[in-house]
């Protein structure tokens, strides 16, 4: 009986309205492994940045778990929101419960969904973060900074430049082991030509026994990536936490009018980068900061600013929506989602096409991409805003969403958008539309 | 960032027949009307936006008194639910952060209609036109700013217009109708041929 009083101490459950509670368990249901961090680091997570990482894969796992609105309630005028119910064990209950509404609200600006959460005490055995072994030596260099590091282009690019003046500490977070060894490989790159030293760090999250996901939209991967950072920095003591990501893609406007909500990811979006620190400001008791350097910088410019020597490093990143799917055939890119477009035409403003010059794409054609039409239907839309007398009232009628940006100032979100537009205008053919063919009718 | 954005594309009956308008290059006016008409069923069918009258009033209220600070105005738990109060949400919050001085001076019954045609048009693009524009553009059948010009023409139109005054009366689309196509009256053949070709 105390056996199974314990185990329910340590178990999450989560329902949806009418569905009974279903458990999530480490080691059972999800993996979520820390202990390369812990070892590199040579210490413990403290409590309250063991907690945020474990809310954050048990809401990743949850996430996976409960499906989306069907077609037939999205065309009845429903959303793809969910309403969840998530029951957390932590080790700082109080803590949670009081600054429960904020982590909720971080959610539902990140999923669209309504979360419902409430945190009891862990009781009982260790938690997949919680270790007993104690540690001898402080490895890191003193003054390495925390920095997220997802294995994209962006955070290459950041993670180089931020290599040429300081030390750093490259937090990943890997759901498979495809993922694992790109994040590697692109770290072993840099390292290889910077001067300064870069310790990785890395966290594996994901669900066992499930080879589908119910639900594969999985929005909720910006709180597990933000929460990888906190939890870093907060052991290493430090208070601020180095993201790389430019505007263009940190914001991503709807392309089309189709698009609501977190349909366009806001994984990193200026908005959730101030939700998150003022989350982690609130929970520790300490002010903590997001920096964000790339946030007025479309993705070509930061492309530009690359230190010379780390090309190989950028041609070994990943951007593909499914390039770090462990199913994927030769994981070849596909070359026709918006993030490898976005890819290929900050790649071409640059001028580094050279850098995906050896890649095949699974798609080789941009021709009859709709998502490439999508993306010139929003540039051709900001074009238009862009020319009016006033052009960031324009985009605010155009596009409300921009709205959200604070702290971004309007003078930044009309130059960076300015900038983007003025990168499509000059691509080369590949990315223009061909009319004159004869349409399928 | 960019990662895995989902795109609606699906079409229903009547988008699918606007979507066959436009790559025949049908009539401009039989366009329009069936836009129109896609667009009644639609709002009928997603129960309008019952919301509509409060979402003016506290769109006036903000532009007013207050500093936006968000895409949704009001913001309420219900845009997160239903696609056409989230798309009137964000439609108040884009007017009341652009137009205070036209809300200052309006009535709420105009604020109303103000927002209703904005709905209406955003109606229009999320469940129609904007999954059809990047279809076509990807056929290679119109240039991008060839199809955004037309999708603006039709949705200035009389027509257009008239929905959006039922949908004020009707916020929750329950029995709106399309307003009655306005069918250019054909001259019979005799006419025209003894008319003057500078009267034609």
């Amino acid at each position: 009986m105390a056996t199974a009083h314990s185990q329910m101490r340590t178990m999450a459950r989560f329902s949806v309205p009418g569905g009974p509670p279903q458990p999530v368990e480490f080691g059972y249901h999800a993996v979520l492994d820390g202990r390369a961090v812990i070892n590199r680091l040579a210490r413990e997570l403290p409590p309250i940045a063991a907690d945020l990482m474990e809310i954050a894969a048990t809401v990743f796992i949850v996430d996976r778990q409960v499906p989306r609105p069907g077609r037939r309630d999205l065309d009845t005028g429903s959303t793809w929101a969910r309403e969840m119910q998530v029951e957390m064990p932590v080790r700082l209950p109080e803590v949670w419960n009081e600054h429960a509404d904020r982590l909720a609200d971080l959610l539902a600006w990140l999923t669209d969904d309504n979360w419902e959460l409430t945190f009891t005490p862990r009781i009982g055995k260790l938690g997949p973060l919680d270790t007993s072994q104690g540690f001898l030596f402080d490895t890191i260099p003193a003054g390495a900074a925390p920095v997220l590091f997802s294995g994209g282009l962006d955070s290459g690019v950041g993670l180089a430049t931020f290599l040429v003046d300081a030390d750093a500490v490259a937090v990943s977070v890997d759901t498979n082991n495809w993922m694992q060894h790109v994040q590697q490989k692109v770290l072993r790159e840099l390292d290889a030509v910077s001067g300064h030293v870069c310790v990785p760090v890395r966290y594996r999250v994901s669900a066992r026994g499930q080879k589908h996901a119910a639900e594969n939209s999985q929005r909720s991967r910006g709180l597990l990536f933000l929460a990888a950072g906190i939890a870093t920095a907060w052991t290493l003591r430090h208070d601020r936490l180095q993201v790389f990501e430019n505007g263009i893609g940190a914001i991503n406007l709807p392309y089309v009018r189709s698009q609501l909500g977190s349909q366009a990811a806001k994984a990193m979006h200026p908005r959730t980068l101030h939700m998150a620190q003022s989350l982690a400001s609130s929970v520790s008791g300490r002010p903590f900061r997001i920096e964000a350097p790339g946030m007025t910088s479309t993705k070509a410019q930061l492309i530009r600013k690359a230190p010379p020597g780390t090309d190989q490093a950028l041609a070994a990143t990943v951007s593909c929506d499914t390039g770090f799917s462990a199913r994927v055939p030769r994981h070849l890119p596909c070359g026709t989602c918006t993030s490898c477009i976005l890819r290929r035409q900050a790649l071409h403003a640059a001028s580094k096409a050279y850098l995906d010059a050896g890649v095949a794409y699974r798609v080789s054609s941009l021709e009859r991409s709709f998502q490439l039409q999508a993306m010139r239907w929003q540039e051709t839309r900001l074009a238009d805003c862009l020319r009016q007398p006033d052009p960031w009232n324009a985009l605010i009628l155009e596009f409300p969403e921009v709205l959200d940006t604070t702290p971004l100032t309007p003078t930044e979100v009309v130059g960076l958008y300015r900038s983007y537009v003025h990168e499509w205008e000059d691509l080369p053919e590949a990315f223009r539309p061909q009319i004159g063919r004869t349409a399928a009718l | 960032m960019p990662d895995d954005d989902r795109i609606p594309k699906t079409l229903t009956g009547p988008w699918k027949k606007v979507l066959r308008c436009l790559r025949n290059r049908r009539p401009a006016d039989e366009t329009a009307d069936a836009v129109t008409t896609a667009l009644a069923a639609t709002i009928r069918d997603v129960h309008g936006v019952p919301g509509l009258p409060d979402i003016a009033l506290r769109m006036q209220e903000v532009a007013a008194n207050e500093t936006v600070g968000g895409s949704r105005v009001p913001a309420s738990e219900d845009a997160r639910r239903h696609v056409p109060t989230d798309v009137a949400e964000r439609a108040a919050a884009g007017v009341a952060a652009t137009m205070r001085s036209e809300l200052a001076l309006v009535s709420p019954g105009t604020a109303a209609l103000m927002l209703a045609k904005r709905v209406v048009a955003g109606l229009a693009y999320h469940y129609g036109l904007d999954r059809i524009g990047p279809l076509l553009a990807a056929e290679g059948v119109y240039r991008t700013s060839e199809l955004q010009d037309l999708f603006s023409d039709i949705l200035a139109s009389d027509q257009i217009s008239t929905l959006a005054k039922r949908l004020v009366a009707r916020p929750t689309g329950e029995g709106l109708r399309a307003p009655d196509r306005q069918r250019r009256t054909r001259r019979p053949l005799e006419d025209i041929i003894h008319m003057p070709i500078s009267d034609l």
